[in-house]
């Protein structure tokens, strides 16, 4: 999983990795992704950015193949947000497969590393 | 021996107009035949179901929102996903393959989905002609 999240997204995008003029643009609204994405638990604890395209999927996800959809799903929310669709429907369709997405991804971490909000502490008494 | 052709968007994504597109999945039926007769609450059923709302989404993001998935053909009303070899009520009581697989479905225009169905390609849309200097009709 060595692909670079900036030059992939692009391509998604439509965008060649030598056109660099809306680079700034594009790593803005991948951060914010990533930013929803650690609010899912999806990524490192402490949070992730790029800064160009040095950053690969592997340093986000790790090797698990189960969360290959946060590809897809980086994809949608910047489509969304950096090149919104014309039409209504097509708006409609991105966002509800977006939300599908997120509602996947949110399955497997509450399934995988579930976190109980209100933990039994057992303390020792006296 | 009675061969049946089957429609598929693999085959069609090589055919790049409309027009081409149009005629490989032109149906030609008549209009006032009979496609579900008394069981179209079977297909009301389908169409209402989640399932089918789900796989909507999924197949018009992957043609773009664009009339028979062509770019420059963007629908801003009345989007249908037209099933590019026709089902039956047996299909859908059986839940074949055919009616939730994206290989066999299409975004389309209501205007382009009666021409699939009628072969009328007069009701196709016209491509984008833009204004020149000292062209004095309106569109």
């Amino acid at each position: 999983m060595q692909t670079s999240i900036l030059t992939s997204t692009k391509k998604t995008l439509g965008i060649d990795a030598t056109y660099t003029a809306f680079d700034a643009d594009i790593v803005m609204h991948i951060n914010s992704v990533l930013a929803t994405l650690n609010q899912l638990g999806i990524g490192p604890a402490q949070g992730f950015m790029i800064e160009d395209e040095t950053a690969v999927w592997a340093d986000f996800l790790g090797t698990d193949p189960r969360l290959n959809s946060v590809k897809s799903y980086v994809y949608l929310r910047v489509r969304l947000l950096f090149d919104p669709p014309t039409t209504s429907y097509l708006m409609e369709s991105l966002n509800r497969q977006a939300q599908e997405f997120e509602w996947r991804l949110n399955a497997f971490r509450e399934d995988t590393a579930w976190t109980d909000p209100n933990p039994i502490v057992v303390e020792e008494g006296p | 021996m009675t061969v049946i052709t089957i429609k598929a968007y693999r085959f069609m994504q090589s055919l790049t107009t409309l027009e081409e597109r149009f005629k490989y999945l032109s149906l030609g039926g008549r209009i006032g035949e009979q496609t579900f007769g008394f069981d179209r609450y079977i297909n009301q059923r389908f169409y209402t179901s989640r399932e089918w709302r789900d796989l909507r989404h999924h197949v018009i993001a992957r043609d773009n929102g664009c009339d028979l998935g062509v770019e420059g053909y963007e629908i801003h009303n009345g989007i249908l996903v037209h099933h590019m070899n026709p089902i039956g009520a047996h299909d859908i009581a059986n839940a074949e393959d055919s009616i939730f697989n994206p290989e066999f479905l299409i975004t389309t225009s209501l205007k382009t989905h009666n021409a699939i169905h009628y072969g009328d390609a007069t009701l196709l849309p016209k491509p984008y002609k833009p204004r020149q200097r000292g062209d004095t009709q309106l569109w």
